[in-house]
């Protein structure tokens, strides 16, 4: 086997590692129909991520479009830094907290502490659904780096090394904040079944 | 879950619970929200800034070569520095140098400008024949008209000429 360079080598561990990068490189020398491979392949993903700090529907939905032009007009000058999901969903999360500040007061109230044992049960709720809606309370409670990472690793499936890029943090504190996460979370869930 | 996650037993059961929940809210329509980004963005996709600019480098290359070229051509002489006047005293601070007059030739004789071309031939001679009498021995050949800045005179003289110069010298040393 002819031996290859290191950085060529590492180039192509890199294309390997990311499927979307083929299609970046396409929409750079001027293929239009890239881009609409990128959307319908990720418009799910980030859609959920700004649902999780966006809490309605219609709000979501106009945050995620907003997404999609400012990667349509970034993503000429995407050097492949990280992966091309990473990259949108740090777009996603930036747009999302700049919407935040922008309409605070019109945001629906934080879930607190008491919420999860005074959370309303409609009559005829199913169980999961109460279950569900405990979990996303515990959830809320959880510092917001912890919060961050639990949801990409867990709602998104990134990869630690993704998720260490979009907290902004290196791979093994993504791991431990991922670990202490789960932990306090465990505590939370605990702490409110013993009150309930 | 994957293989490097850090958790015990009960922790990954609970992240498996958590993986089951149900995204929150209500997903669009998707392919109308593809169709809401289409119409947003247009059909034509952006150029990076700097292929807006392209034009500039055949540019700066054919300037570049224009400059270089007109040097060559000049010759490289030294650009002539004009002395900058200030704007109030542009009509004080310029003196204007007469016009070149036309190449004449001119001697200093008694006091004036004598101009060699409207002296009569004859005339020339006179003062000539002036010149050679002042060499003469007896003469006061420091008091004359001969040039003392340049020594050339001296080649152009005969050789009688030369002889009474050196009687002379010899007698103005003792």
């Amino acid at each position: 086997m002819q031996a290859l360079a290191l950085p060529a080598l590492l180039e192509r561990v890199n294309e390997t590692s990311d499927p979307d990068r083929e299609l970046a490189e396409r929409f750079r020398s001027g293929d239009r129909s890239a881009f609409d491979v990128l959307v319908r392949k990720h418009q799910k993903g980030v859609w959920r991520m700004v649902r999780r700090y966006v809490k309605r529907d219609a709000d979501a939905k106009d945050v995620t479009q907003l997404v999609f032009v400012r990667a349509f007009k970034g993503l000429g000058a995407f050097r492949g830094a990280a992966s091309v999901r990473s990259w949108l969903y740090r777009i996603a999360i930036n747009c999302a907290l700049s919407w935040i500040r922008d309409h605070r007061r019109e945001q629906p109230t934080e879930i607190t502490e008491d919420s999860l044992t005074a959370l309303p049960v409609a009559p005829g709720r199913i169980a999961d659904d109460q279950e569900g809606t405990r979990l996303r309370a515990a959830i809320a409670l959880l510092p917001p780096k912890q919060k961050l990472v639990l949801e990409l690793r867990v709602f998104d499936d990134l990869s630690f090394k993704e998720v260490a890029e979009l907290a902004d943090c290196t791979e093994n504190t993504a791991k431990v904040n991922f670990h202490y996460a789960v932990k306090k979370l465990r505590d939370i869930l605990g702490g409110s079944d013993a009150r309930g | 879950m994957r293989e490097d996650d850090p958790l015990d037993a009960d922790d990954r059961a609970l992240v498996a619970k958590l993986k089951e929940l149900p995204p929150e809210g209500s997903e669009p329509d998707w392919q109308a929200l593809e169709a809401a980004i289409r119409a947003e963005v247009g059909d034509d996709a952006p150029r990076p800034w700097w292929r807006n600019w392209r034009w500039i480098v055949p540019v700066w290359v054919l300037a570049t070569t224009a400059v270089v070229a007109l040097l060559v051509m000049r010759g490289g002489k030294p650009v002539e520095h004009q002395a900058v006047v200030g704007p109030g005293r542009l009509d004080a601070g310029v003196v204007e140098s007469p016009a070149p007059a036309a190449a004449t030739s001119a001697m200093w004789l008694d006091g004036e400008a004598v101009e060699l071309d409207n002296v009569d031939g004859s005339a020339l001679d006179e003062l000539d024949g002036e010149a050679r009498a002042a060499l003469a021995p007896e003469g006061d050949v420091t008091g004359g008209i001969l040039p003392v800045a340049d020594y050339g005179w001296i080649d152009t003289l005969d050789d009688e000429a030369v002889g009474v110069a050196e009687d002379w010298l010899k007698r103005k040393r003792s």
